[in-house]
């Protein structure tokens, strides 16, 4: 109950905070789709437009049943493992980090909702100590258009 | 004219044929991305489409024929994979790009069944065909590819993501190997390279 008042305080704050521009600034932001409930991937930029280091601690979204932060490892035999990035994921003061195909990306699981390429859907990033910051996110198609 | 024209001329002329005679045979190009003819077995298989049908190489003759293991749970690198594959393959002419498929072999069959793997090929495009098989066998097929692939620890829901190559390999219309394609390759590299096996 605690959380969910924190984190609604948060989201309330950070509707304000975004305005104002203290929250991580997101840019970019889409969605691969992809059917049959299966996990989609977010995309964005972020930075951080304070003086202040920005420790992103999670995502969350009312579209998903579960969001996290995830990155794509090539290893020497040239498989691919991807794992959730280690956290908090630091940003600089004046930074930006880019959430990319093949790189860092979103992990989206568990569709609240029946979602198609033109979508919209709201994602939330927590920072550690400071406002979280909520951006729309374009749902694309497979292909990426 | 003199001997000496005529051999000089008889030079030009053959220098400027012979390169285009080569080129007509599909003899030794500057391949742009890895080409590993003659170095790896000609494609062979036996697997499940994703319409419940056994297939194997034999039913994927005469076409080009891009390999990819992955799984459908991948939201990042499958799916840019795929998506990047028929952006190569839409910068060809249209002749040569209906001569190319993307064979996308699931390793994870537990969750990918062919009615999922349609669905999933689907949201791409028709040139992608779903493919999976008892596991035995898909550790087959990619050991004779020298890859490999594992399942990673479940977390607390029961999800788990599985370990896979990211290389696609490339087989010409007679089920040869010959190039791989890396996620490091530029499009254009790449579909060069289609146009010279496809056309």
């Amino acid at each position: 109950m605690r959380t969910a008042l924190i984190l609604i305080a948060t989201l309330v704050f950070s509707a304000t905070a975004t305005a104002a521009g203290s929250g991580p600034e997101i840019r970019e932001a889409w969605i691969r789709w992809l059917p049959a409930g299966v996990p989609m991937a977010g995309y964005f930029t972020v930075t951080n437009t304070t003086s202040q280091t920005m420790n992103l601690t999670g995502a969350a979204s009312e579209a998903f049943g579960k969001a996290s932060l995830h990155e794509a490892v090539k290893r020497d035999d040239g498989s691919t493992r991807m794992r959730p990035i280690d956290l908090p994921l630091t940003i600089q003061p004046g930074q930006t980090i880019s959430f990319e195909p093949g790189g860092y990306h979103l992990m989206l699981m568990q569709p609240r909702r029946e979602l198609r390429p033109g979508d919209s859907v709201r994602i939330t990033l927590r920072q550690e100590s400071g406002p979280a910051a909520t951006a729309v996110f374009s749902v694309r198609s497979a292909t990426g258009e | 004219m003199t001997r000496r024209d005529m051999m000089k001329f008889a030079a030009l002329a053959l220098s400027l044929t012979l390169p285009l005679a080569l080129v007509a045979c599909g003899e030794p190009r500057e391949w742009r991305t890895s080409n590993v003819t003659g170095k790896l077995p000609d494609l062979e298989f036996r697997l499940t489409d994703e319409r419940g049908r056994v297939v194997t190489e034999s039913d994927f003759r005469d076409t080009v024929n891009l390999l990819f293991f992955g799984f459908a749970s991948c939201p990042d690198i499958c799916p840019t994979t795929l998506a990047r594959m028929q952006a190569v393959i839409s910068k060809l002419d249209p002749e040569a790009a209906n001569n190319v498929r993307i064979l996308f072999v699931s390793v994870d069959p537990r969750r990918d069944t062919p009615e999922l793997l349609l669905s999933y090929t689907e949201a791409f495009g028709e040139r992608i065909i779903g493919l999976t098989g008892p596991i035995p066998r898909l550790r087959d097929i990619t050991k004779r590819y020298g890859a490999s692939f594992s399942y990673e620890k479940p977390d607390e829901s029961g999800n788990y993501s599985v370990q896979h190559p990211g290389t696609v390999y490339v087989f010409d219309r007679e089920g040869k190997a010959r190039l791989l394609f890396r996620s490091t390759d530029p499009l254009e590299a790449m579909s060069a390279d289609l146009a010279a096996l496809a056309s």
